[in-house]
C-alpha cells in the first residue's frame, strides 16, 4: 500500500464503516511508514477531540440584527407619488407663470387669474365706444367747419354782386341767393346723411372687430 | 406532511420577505454556527460577533443561493470566508478566559460532574485548536467537526485539495504532540 492510499483510508475512516486497523495492508504500511503512523495517530486524536466537543447553547442574541435589514419591498407609491407631484408642480410652474413686459419694465407673476369673458367684452365695448365718440366729434367739427366756410363764401359772393348790380338785377340776385340758400340747406342735409352713413358703417366695423376679438380670446 | 420545511423552501420564503422563514432558518443553524465560531475564535464574545457577521453575510448573499448545493454547505462556505476575514481584523485571543464558559452555555449535561467535564473538554479543545495556524485550524474544523470531504472543502475555500491535505497533515502532526489533547481523550 502506498502512503497516498493509506491516507485515503484514514480519510474514509470517519464517513464509512471502513476500519483501517482491520486491514492487514494498512497495518503493514503503518509498521513501515513512520510518517503515516504519526498522521494516523494525529487523525485518531483529532477525531476523539471532535467527539469530545459538547455543543454550547447559543446565548440570547438579537436576531433582528441579522433579520431582514433592508430587503423589505417598497410600495410603489413611495417612489411614484413624489415623481407625479414633481411633474404636476413643474407643469403648473411652466403653464401658470406670466411674464409681462411693458414700458415701465417687466414683471413675473404666478397663478394670476385670467380675465373673464364679461370683462373682455366690457373692455372691448368701452374701447369701441371711446373710438365712436371720438369719431363723431371729429365729424361734427369737420361739418361745422365746412358749413361756416361755405356760408362765408356765399355771403362774400352776394355782397360783391349787390355792390355791382342795380334794379331788377338786384331782385334777381336776391332770388338767386334764396335759391342758393335752399340748395345749400339741401346739400347740408345730404352731407349730414352721408356722414351718418359713414358713422353707422364705422359702428358696424367696430362690432365686427369686437366679434373677432372675442373669437381670438376664446 | 406536517414536517418542518426544507432549507430551500425557507430560503425562497425569506427572499419574498417572510421574516418568520428567515427566523426559522437562523434558529435551525445558529447552534452549529455558534459552536463553529467558538472553536474558531476561542471565546464567546468573538464567537457571537462572528456568528452575527456570518448570518448577515448569508442574508446578503441569499439571493445568490441557487440551491445547487446543500444550504448548509453554502452557509459554511460563507462562514469560512467570514472567519478568514475575522482573523484578518482581529488577533486570535490566545488566553482563554476562565469564566467564559458559562455554566448555562453547555448542552447535554445531566449532572454537575458531567457539566464540569464537558466544560473542561471544550476548553481543552479550544486551547488545542488555538495553537494551530488559522488556515490549519479551518481545515481541521471543516474536516473533523463539519465532516466535509476534501473536495467539498476545496470547493468552499477555493483552495486545491493537495494544499488542503498538506495543511491538514501539518495540523494532525501538531495535534499529536499537544498535551491538551490527552486531557480531552
Amino acid at each position: 500500500m502506498l502512503c497516498e492510499e493509506a491516507r485515503a483510508c484514514m480519510s474514509a475512516r470517519r464517513k464509512s464503516s471502513f476500519d483501517p486497523e482491520g486491514s492487514p495492508q494498512f497495518e503493514t504500511h503503518l509498521e513501515h511508514c513512520q510518517d503515516c503512523r504519526e498522521l494516523y495517530q494525529g487523525h485518531v486524536l483529532t477525531e476523539q477531540m471532535a467527539m469530545a466537543w459538547t455543543d454550547e447553547a447559543v446565548p440570547q442574541w438579537d436576531r433582528l440584527a441579522a433579520h431582514m435589514p433592508a430587503r423589505q419591498s417598497t410600495p410603489w407609491f413611495t417612489t411614484l407619488l413624489p415623481l407625479a407631484a414633481c411633474l404636476i408642480m413643474g407643469f403648473l410652474v411652466v403653464s401658470r407663470v406670466e411674464l409681462v413686459s411693458d414700458g415701465t419694465g417687466w414683471s413675473m407673476s404666478f397663478g394670476k387669474e385670467p380675465m373673464g369673458e364679461a370683462q373682455v367684452q366690457a373692455a372691448i365695448t368701452q374701447a369701441l365706444e371711446a373710438a365712436a365718440l371720438q369719431n363723431n366729434q371729429d365729424m361734427k367739427l369737420l361739418l361745422a367747419d365746412y358749413q361756416l366756410h361755405t356760408q362765408q363764401n356765399m355771403e362774400n359772393m352776394v355782397a360783391a354782386a349787390s355792390h355791382q348790380m342795380r334794379g331788377e338785377r338786384k331782385d334777381d340776385l336776391t332770388g338767386m341767393v334764396a335759391a342758393w340758400s335752399e340748395t345749400r340747406e339741401g346739400d347740408m342735409l345730404w352731407v349730414q346723411e352721408r356722414m351718418q352713413n359713414i358713422v353707422l358703417r364705422q359702428d358696424r366695423t367696430h362690432k365686427n372687430l369686437s366679434k373677432i376679438a372675442k373669437y381670438v380670446q376664446q | 406532511m406536517f414536517g418542518s420545511p426544507s432549507d430551500d423552501a425557507l430560503v425562497r420564503k425569506a427572499l419574498k420577505g417572510q421574516a418568520d422563514a428567515w427566523d426559522k432558518l437562523i434558529r435551525r443553524y445558529e447552534g452549529r454556527v455558534y459552536n463553529f465560531a467558538m472553536r474558531m475564535t476561542g471565546n464567546r464574545d468573538d464567537a457571537m460577533d462572528l456568528m452575527q457577521n456570518i448570518f448577515l453575510a448569508v442574508y446578503r448573499g441569499l439571493a445568490s443561493f441557487r440551491g445547487e448545493s446543500e444550504f448548509s454547505s453554502w452557509l459554511f462556505a460563507i462562514a469560512s470566508f467570514r472567519t478568514t476575514d475575522f482573523y484578518r481584523r482581529r488577533r486570535f485571543t490566545e488566553d482563554l478566559d476562565e469564566g467564559e464558559m458559562a455554566e448555562e452555555g453547555l448542552l447535554h449535561t445531566q449532572s454537575p460532574f458531567g457539566h464540569v467535564v464537558s466544560k473542561q473538554r471544550n476548553k481543552c479543545v479550544m486551547q488545542a485548536l488555538a495553537q494551530l495556524p488559522e488556515e490549519q485550524r479551518l481545515v481541521v474544523e471543516l474536516k473533523f467537526f463539519q465532516d466535509l470531504t476534501f473536495d467539498e472543502i476545496s470547493e468552499q475555500l477555493g483552495v486545491s485539495a493537495n494544499t488542503l491535505k498538506s495543511r491538514l497533515y501539518g495540523a494532525l502532526k501538531k495535534i499529536k504532540a499537544m498535551p491538551e489533547v490527552m486531557h480531552v481523550v
